[in-house]
């Protein structure tokens, strides 16, 4: 805990020149990080057992751990705070920050992303529908470190690959210039978790209830009210019980009523929704494929990159050893073959994704297909290798292997 | 809960999965009950006052009332006001409104209303609503509609494309029997392979499925889900599975 002491210091050294002014503190925070790596000065077991030994510590904020499992607030300077981040499980969504300064990654390693949002359409403060651009994805290991700039210039999300992953963040309490922070849900919503109404909360919550005790009146209620609240309220209560109705139809006349009545919300919420889904899907998948770092990397990947090509760079960054293809070949057996997907590719599913990575086109796999590599039970003309490859192109899995989402920003 | 771990002998096999996260779940859930007992007439047992909802123009409410007018244990006589209700909330643009009232139509006045039912149900599934596009294909395929194979069979693999195991279910039972297309057995079995039901144990679980999906449906729906289960469990039984022979003889035992 003392190597804090002197990194708050330093830090306080180099601001205290430039008046404290919040818009170069994240300049200040990373110039301090670079001359005192935190990897270089201490570890997880230092923290921790140093943390856990202290009679006091600095004060402690988000105390239910809602971003790092849990937080550690290591030194409180005037206006600025150190904290050391834990992560275990924790899968911090894209987010922007009301406050800035810098951060280090102090143990393992993560997936950065970088992302902006193009607003459409303002719901209220806490809801604005538009569109969310990746712009840019790398990865992140021990000893890198890189500015939090405050406010909707900078958009990122740190998918930590490791268990644990640590980071230290040197950062302005609070940049109320910059507020509030919104959080996607990409492709087109930008909402505010922290700033949820409390009456819509709480209503939500009798909703859930209501939904385990009496589902069908709970579906009923919720219908009438759909047509009835606002779109924020729709918005807000649809996020909170969509995972929780697992009849189709059901689904399907909520969808419809809300279509109904807040057209624009749907068509945004819709492929979020889908989005929400396919991610909590593979994050399981991964958590189920026990330690086997190349098998977590790859779903690591695909859950958090929508860019083929970015993916292919990413892995022949970190296997450079071996063809990008037969990899991802190769991965994606293994996943299939730990059986935590619950279903199972026929060979012909293989064979198309390997000819799909390689640019062929459908009438060219038809053909590999007719000709000496036909597998038993495999697609038998056109139209069929045509609904494998578009199924392929599409599955919740391996679709970001296929598009090319990628905004170059100046 | 089906789940396949095997390795697939078809290419078709569970490839629903591959596009569905949440995979084969043949969960009958009770979270919806559409054979509810008739409730409105009791005094309002529903938890949200729908009558003056319904009376002041809302759309939902009118076509819950409508609907609930329209059980088969609701008083004699009140049907008719259930169709009203269920018209005018489609009036209003409610898509699940349009495919109930249309499906009333096509089950007890089609030779009159055919026209306007399709229309509604056109409509219904403009706008999105998958199961009114899984009727209409349905209705298209199987009467009283003017046969339409190749529509019907665009809104099927549309709607299978967009996630719904009713559509793979309509397109197997139609190509095994041959109503409303060519028979093509093998066809027909592979849209059930796509669902993960890709032998004799599955066809049969998935033939359960629908029929307690089919057991809790409002009717005309329930007449429509009951002959697909029927088709299922002879699938199974013609694949060797004789355990769903019970099954398929209580379901002809209640008509």
């Amino acid at each position: 805990m003392k190597f804090f002491q002197k990194l708050g210091a330093r830090v306080d050294e180099l601001w205290r020149v430039q008046g404290y002014d919040e818009a170069i503190f994240s300049a200040v925070a990373l110039q301090a990080l670079q001359e005192l790596p935190p990897d270089q000065h201490t570890c997880l077991l230092d923290v921790v057992c140093g943390a856990t030994q202290a009679s006091n510590l600095p004060t402690q904020v988000d105390m239910k751990a809602t971003f790092g499992d849990p937080p550690l607030t290591v030194f409180e300077g005037r206006s600025f705070r150190i904290e050391v981040l834990f992560w275990l499980r924790g899968v911090p969504g894209i987010h922007q920050h009301a406050f800035s300064g810098a951060f280090h990654v102090l143990e393992g390693s993560s997936i950065h992303t970088r992302w902006r949002f193009v607003p459409e359409e303002r719901v209220n403060l806490r809801l604005i529908l538009g569109r969310a651009e990746f712009t840019e994805v790398e990865i992140l290991r021990r000893g890198d470190n890189r500015e939090i700039i405050a406010g909707p210039g900078m958009l990122h999300a740190t998918y930590h690959m490791d268990k644990p992953s640590l980071t230290v963040v040197v950062r302005t309490i609070v940049e109320h210039d910059k507020a509030p922070q919104y959080s996607i849900m990409p492709p087109h919503v930008a909402h505010v978790p922290s700033l949820r109404h409390d009456i819509v909360v709480r209503q939500s919550q009798l909703l859930q209830m209501m939904l385990q005790t009496h589902p069908e009146e709970c579906l009923r209620h919720l219908r009438c009210l759909m047509s009835l609240k606002d779109t924020y309220w729709v918005f807000e209560v649809l996020d909170a019980l969509w995972s929780s109705i697992d009849d189709e139809e059901a689904r399907q006349q909520l969808l419809a009523t809300a279509r109904h009545h807040h057209p624009a919300l749907l068509q945004a919420l819709e492929p979020s929704f889908d989005q929400v889904v396919r991610g909590d899907h593979i994050t399981r998948v991964r958590g189920d494929v026990g330690d086997d770092s190349e098998l977590r990397f790859l779903l690591a990947l695909l859950r958090n990159v929508p860019d083929g090509d970015e993916i292919r760079r990413l892995i022949a960054l970190c296997y450079p050893d071996t063809e990008v293809v037969d990899l991802i070949e190769r991965w994606v057996r293994r996943v299939v073959g730990s059986g935590t997907l619950g279903f199972s590719f026929h060979e012909s599913w293989f064979l198309a994704l390997r000819y799909l990575l390689r640019g062929l086109s459908a009438e060219q796999i038809a053909e590999r297909f007719a000709s000496s590599e036909s597998v038993p039970g495999g697609p038998r003309d056109l139209a069929e290798v045509e609904e494998l490859c578009r199924a392929l192109k599409t599955s919740w899995l391996l679709y970001p292997l296929f598009v090319r989402s990628r905004v170059q920003v100046s | 809960m089906i789940t396949v771990q095997n390795a697939n002998v078809d290419w078709r096999d569970s490839l629903y999965a591959l596009n569905n996260p949440a995979g084969f779940k043949f969960v009958f859930s009770k979270q919806i009950r559409r054979g509810a007992p008739f409730r409105l007439a009791q005094g309002g047992a529903a938890a949200i006052d729908v009558q003056t909802m319904a009376a002041a123009g809302n759309s939902v409410a009118m076509e819950l009332i409508g609907a609930d007018y329209l059980e088969p244990d609701a008083p004699v006589g009140v049907s008719e006001k259930g169709a009203e209700w269920l018209l005018l909330s489609a009036s209003s643009g409610n898509p699940v409104a349009m495919q109930q009232i249309a499906e009333r139509w096509l089950s007890t006045d089609a030779s009159r209303m055919a026209a306007d039912a399709q229309s509604l149900l056109e409509r219904a599934a403009s706008d999105h609503y998958l199961p009114a596009q899984v009727a209409l294909a349905a209705y298209l395929l199987e009467g009283p509609l003017a046969p339409n194979p190749i529509r019907a069979t665009e809104l099927l693999r549309d709607s299978a494309a967009r996630g719904s195991r009713l559509a793979h279910v309509v397109m197997a039972t139609s190509l095994i029997t041959g109503r409303g297309v060519q028979a093509d057995h093998d066809a027909g079995v592979g849209w059930l392979r796509r669902l993960g039901a890709n032998n004799a144990r599955k066809v049969g679980a998935l033939g359960t499925f629908l029929y307690a999906s089919a057991l809790a449906s409002r009717f005309p729906e329930r007449r429509r889900l009951t002959r697909y289960a029927a088709v299922l469990f002879e699938e199974s039984i013609n694949q060797g599975n004789f355990d769903v022979e019970t099954s398929l003889a209580y379901l002809i035992r209640r008509g």
